[in-house]
């Protein structure tokens, strides 16, 4: 057992793979955060009253200073730049990825949590604090930069990503079952969450679904659309096998399910949904060898 | 089974699992014209932010904590009007699956604060 564990925690993969990763998901956070700009820089304007620190700063029972705030979260940016280029990577990864969770908690920290940031959190401390920055980097001389490196100091990073990413999804489809019982099963639960949901954004003047109000007159949709939800989630364990076809067929349907949401709710989880959160399953090295990216490289270097 | 302090990184996903029924109350604010309109107010006038969990959860705590009438008036602060009414902090009772079979009287309504809109 204890070897098995070790064989699947420590395997070998090319330095390319972890750095395709950093390349992918720092480019995703970067983007994400001038995205949500707005909404980070008006939470240092949130009232006093509604402080309720979370995480790293449990602590907290007053707001920081605007000022620093809105630094932190300039200096995130810029760093989330560098930390996608590789770039200094031993100072500039550890530093973004703490920064990234220092500026996601706050944002959090004033009454309720809300979970678009938490698997991406995670992965970003995964690859801020390891070897990703070995390849594919700004500023490396040619023989320290070696794609090819295979190596299980690049393999691990990336199988606890994918721990991390299966756990999110079986702790999701728990929690529903642990709280809804039966009711949740038999869609009850769901139907009644569809209505809510969109029944409150409405009250609240905030966009909502037509759509997913328009499904709830049929009840009958939900017991299905449950169980499914309930297979993908928990089921998200078949992903830790390394077989691509599980891998896709996990990614896929968990995909498809974010798509629901968002279509029923107007609800969206754009990590998942842009499918950087599944990268880690794949071999995601070789999107350097499509030929579309081949081109627009090639077309650069004639540049 | 799962510890339910819901944090950050590390949560046990609580989103969608509430034990919900057909009849839900939230907790929202609202301008009435005086001849009795209801207009809704979006999440940024309510509660200066435009996550939508986040003004509703600013409004219940306000509820909770006894601050109705100071976040009436900072909503008054955020809300330009063009006709006369007052801004409520209400707590509005529906049955949700109804609402879309478009049965939208409440079944019941609370107002918790009002003010007058200050532009």
């Amino acid at each position: 057992m204890i070897t098995q564990l070790d064989q699947w925690l420590f395997k070998a993969a090319p330095s390319s793979r972890l750095a395709t990763l950093r390349i992918l998901c720092g480019l995703y956070a970067t983007i994400f955060l001038v995205a949500r700009a707005e909404s980070f820089w008006t939470t240092a304007d949130l009232p006093a009253r509604q402080v309720e620190g979370v995480g790293v700063l449990w602590f907290l029972d007053s707001p920081l200073s605007a000022t620093i705030f809105h630094l932190a979260f300039l200096l995130t940016i810029v760093l989330g730049i560098a930390f996608t280029l590789g770039w200094q990577f031993r100072f500039i990864g550890p530093t973004f990825s703490i920064l990234f969770l220092f500026v996601a908690t706050y944002r959090l920290s004033f009454g309720h949590v809300i979970h678009t940031e938490h698997l991406i959190a995670l992965h970003l401390l995964v690859l801020g604090f390891t070897q990703s920055g070995d390849a594919l980097s700004l500023g490396r001389r040619t023989q320290e930069n070696d794609a090819e490196r295979q190596s299980a100091v690049y393999g691990w990073p990336i199988q606890i990503m994918i721990l991390l990413t299966v756990i999110t999804y079986v702790l999701a489809g728990i929690s529903k079952v642990q709280h809804g019982g039966w009711d949740w099963l038999t869609g009850d639960v769901l139907r009644n969450q569809v209505a809510y949901d969109n029944l409150r954004k409405e009250l609240l003047g905030s966009p909502h679904s037509p759509f997913g109000g328009w499904l709830v007159r049929f009840g009958w949709l939900f017991p299905p659309a449950a169980i499914a939800t309930s297979i993908v989630e928990i089921g998200a364990f078949v992903a830790l096998a390394n077989q691509q076809r599980l891998r896709w067929l996990f990614a896929l349907s968990a995909w498809a399910f974010h798509v629901g949401v968002v279509l029923t709710m107007a609800i969206s989880f754009p990590y998942p949904l842009s499918f950087v959160a599944y990268a880690p399953l794949f071999a995601v090295e070789q999107i350097w060898s499509t030929k579309l990216v081949t081109r627009l490289l090639r077309r650069k270097t004639y540049l | 089974m799962i510890n339910q302090h819901d944090s950050f990184p590390l949560s046990p996903y609580p989103m969608f699992s509430s034990r919900r029924t057909t009849t839900e109350s939230v907790d929202t604010a609202v301008f009435v014209t005086e001849s009795g309109n209801i207009y809704r107010l979006n999440p940024e006038i309510i509660a200066g932010t435009d996550e939508v969990i986040l003004a509703a959860q600013s409004v219940s705590l306000s509820i909770a904590n006894g601050s109705t009438a100071q976040l009436c008036e900072e909503i008054s602060g955020r809300f330009d009007a063009d006709t006369a009414g007052q801004i409520e902090v209400v707590t509005e009772v529906f049955d949700a699956v109804n609402w879309y079979a478009d049965d939208k009287s409440p079944i019941s309504r609370t107002v918790h604060a009002t003010c007058q809109d200050n532009s």
